[in-house]
């Protein structure tokens, strides 16, 4: 099969389908960037009491990530761990104060009723609709006019295992694997035209749609309604009283470390 | 001026990086950047808000208009420039006024930290001192990561003779910020101040640790930096022990190896003044050595 | 009231270290004698802190050292001075308090100064004199301010301030190093501070 030319392209198809399918492609993927950037509304902004339900977490997690050799001396240790403690149990930390007796436990909030979760929601799906649209409307114009055509030839030989990647749109079993239909060149470009737009508009850009092919919108939902941080804290608990029982002070035996490094005191 | 644009450029950046505070030369730097190019892409923007800064620390409000009307121009509504505004107010109108300021915006978001933060500077200037803590103890109840937070709440308990609370401010700022032997050494000296020895010496000895954890022979080497100060609080806290042992508010033991721990200190303090005339001292021996000699040998 | 004179000496220490340190409070002791009954020399000055001047340990060592180099130069410790973070103050500290009724115990008329940042620009005497009066250290009055003629302070000369203006101009408090700046690096001469004095003095 090899040695010779199977097939001639005419020039026109290049001119007038290979370039334009590109250029199509980036101009797309630049104009997507700023239709993003003009869609994108300001993070939304939460009340203390929110920020501070949030974070209360990180405070167990900055005392318990150096227990083991902890700057502070135990008495102030044992303070803060038992402070937290008691704060995490009581839900001194949650967004609406501590439950009062006789509550009905809470059920998780549905997405669809909280407005934030579905502010969230929404935004996600404005910018999936903006990737959405125009590959659809790219691809139904590749399908519908340049339908079995044949692009390019790469210049390296390939295994038939590319078959399925190259000549999407061409069912002829014995063609040269190398050569590559428009549908295939279409997917090609989509996939890798990243680095490109990375050289064009920068690292943060939001004109790859590649990446968002992954992430449907509803998928951030879960993320997005909060976690039940009374569960949270109360497993937290635990962890700080484990932690109690790693903890050492750095000062512990400190003299002994130095004496030693000088030589005056045997190990 | 002499410098470069480039290293001009970069030298505010290193400013910016590590917070220094050199209003003059950034203030001069910057203006002659600003002055010389029209176009500095985003990174213009820092150096604007740079200057700005400098411009109300060395006192030219009319630079200071300038940049911060630049900036406002460009980043209407942006909660940064706001902070801006709110210092360029606090250089020329009365607390009060400025006060009012911080709460409409405190009022619009109520988690906005950098204004939070202004509002409890003001309160502190104010001499409001116990509406300042109260406030700076809600915020550090929300944002508790925020180490400049907890030396600001250590440094007025300190000035309060708060002693205790002091030392719990300041503990956690060690646990935010485990490897800076500075707040380590803070906290010693707080410790002495506040009379509880043993913890002092202890916590001394922790930041002589840190900073002679990595020579290898550090009986060959004079003691430098950071460690002169701490062995010196060794001494000085040891010495006060072998005297007359002190209670300890946090139960804190005495070291059973006081003596030799003193006569290392008393070694170690000496020898950052023995080193003469070393290359890297810049061919300057350590100053005052009599006194020093003097003060060690003192019982 | 005794009589009290600042050197050129003193009054350029005090007024490097306040402008090298312009963010910080700092603080530092004053040498000098009494020439006679009633007339208190103040001859130079020694810086100590601006890190944190509320933290006892390196206050008590700064001064301990201070006062054996006072001895050893025939000298006393005679006073204390300050300067505040914030130029419109001129509060003498808790702190301050402390360490002045501490050399007023080695030297029953000794006096503190808070520097006056409001001052310092303009070409007067940027020093607010505190004196012990009764219980507590009081800024001191009298019927006319503090520098002036006739007032129980005076410069050893009257353009000392616009001298030490000059100085600061020349940036020569950069080379200007206090008991902080000496225990991070020991070759820093926080006692004597020669370098960044004028030749003449």
């Amino acid at each position: 099969m090899s040695g010779f030319v199977s097939l001639y392209l005419d020039p026109q198809i290049r001119d007038w389908v290979l370039f334009p399918i590109t250029l199509v492609m980036i101009l797309v993927g630049i104009l997507r960037h700023y239709v993003v950037i003009l869609l994108q509304s300001p993070p939304k902004k939460l009340p203390r009491e929110a920020v501070r339900e949030q974070r209360a977490l990180t405070r167990s997690q900055v005392l318990r990530s150096s227990a083991a050799n902890s700057p502070i001396p135990p008495t102030y240790y044992k303070s803060i761990s038992r402070h937290l403690s008691e704060a995490f149990e009581a839900g001194t930390y949650l967004k609406d104060g501590p439950p009062r007796e006789g509550d009905a436990p809470k059920a998780p909030p549905n997405p669809m009723s909280d407005p934030a979760a579905m502010d969230g929601m929404m935004a996600g799906m404005k910018t999936q609709m903006v990737m959405m649209v125009p590959q659809m409307v790219i691809m139904g114009w590749i399908n519908f006019f340049f339908q079995g055509f044949v692009l390019i030839k790469l210049p390296f030989p390939l295994t038939l295992g590319f078959k399925s990647m190259l000549q999407r749109g061409i069912e002829t079993q014995d063609m040269d694997v190398r050569w590559v239909s428009s549908l295939s060149w279409y997917f090609l470009n989509f996939f890798g035209l990243n680095g490109l737009y990375r050289l064009i508009l920068g690292g943060d850009n939001s004109a790859d749609s590649s990446r968002d092919m992954t992430a449907s919108p509803f998928a951030a939902a879960p993320a997005a309604g909060a976690p039940d941080f009374g569960k949270l804290f109360k497993a937290e608990r635990d962890n700080l009283e484990f932690s109690e029982g790693l903890y050492s002070w750095v000062g512990e035996g400190v003299e002994d470390r130095v004496l030693q490094r000088y030589g005056l005191k045997s190990p | 001026m002499a410098l470069s644009r480039s290293s001009a450029l970069e030298k505010l950046a290193t400013f910016r990086t590590n917070n220094t505070r050199a209003s003059q030369e950034t203030f001069q730097t910057a203006s002659v950047i600003l002055k010389s190019a029209q176009k500095l892409g985003d990174d213009g923007w820092a150096v604007l808000e740079q200057l700005f800064l400098a411009a109300v620390d060395v006192g030219r409000l009319d630079v200071a208009d300038q940049s911060l009307k630049q900036l406002a121009d460009r980043f209407p509504e942006s909660p940064r420039v706001d902070v801006l505004t709110g210092i360029r107010m606090e250089a020329s109108e009365s607390p009060e006024v400025v006060l009012t300021y911080y709460a409409q915006l405190l009022d619009a978001d109520s988690a906005n930290a950098a204004i939070w933060k202004r509002r409890i500077s003001i309160l502190r200037r104010t001499g409001k001192v116990e509406k300042a803590v109260e406030e700076l103890t809600q915020l550090l109840d929300t944002f508790y990561t925020d180490l400049d937070g907890w030396l600001e709440l250590a440094d007025i308990y300190t000035t309060c003779n708060q002693y205790h609370l002091a030392l719990q401010a300041l503990s956690h700022a060690l646990l935010l910020a485990p490897q800076n032997p500075f707040y380590v050494l803070q906290f010693a000296e707080t410790a002495y101040t506040a009379g509880d020895l043993p913890l002092a010496l202890k916590t001394f000895l922790v930041v002589v640790d840190m900073c002679e954890r990595d020579l290898d022979a550090p009986e060959h080497q004079p003691a430098a930096g950071v460690a002169v100060r701490a062995w010196m609080g060794v001494k000085l806290a040891s010495r006060r022990l072998m005297i007359n042992s002190s209670p300890s508010a946090s139960n804190t033991a005495v070291p059973k190896t006081l003596n030799l721990i003193e006569e290392l200190a008393t070694e170690r303090v000496l020898s950052a003044y023995a080193a003469k005339g070393a290359a890297s001292r810049g061919g300057k021996g350590a100053q005052g050595k009599d006194v020093v000699v003097g003060w060690v040998g003192a019982r | 009231m005794s009589q009290y004179s600042v050197s050129a000496q003193a009054y350029f220490k005090i007024f490097f270290h306040a402008a090298k340190h312009p963010h910080c409070s700092v603080n530092g002791v004053l040498l000098g004698k009494e020439e006679s009954a009633g007339t208190i020399r103040i001859v130079d000055a020694v810086p100590l802190l601006h890190h944190w001047t509320s933290l006892s340990p390196m206050m008590e060592i700064g001064l301990d050292l201070a006062g054996r180099h006072a001895e050893s130069a025939g000298m006393k410790l005679v006073g204390y001075y300050q300067a505040c973070e914030r130029i419109d103050d001129t509060a003498l500290a808790p702190v301050g308090e402390r360490v002045a009724g501490k050399i007023k115990d080695g030297f029953k008329d000794a006096i503190a100064f808070v520097v006056d940042g409001k001052n310092l620009a303009s070409g007067e005497a940027a020093l607010v004199p505190y004196t012990f009066q009764g219980t507590t250290w009081r800024p001191y009055s009298d019927d006319t301010t503090a520098f002036n003629v006739g007032s129980a302070f005076q410069l050893a000369a009257p353009d000392l301030p616009r001298r030490a203006l000059a100085l600061v101009h020349e940036k020569r408090h950069f080379m200007f190093g206090d008991f902080d700046e000496h225990l991070e690096d020991v070759t820093i001469d926080w006692l004597r501070n020669a370098s960044c004095m004028p030749p003449d003095i």
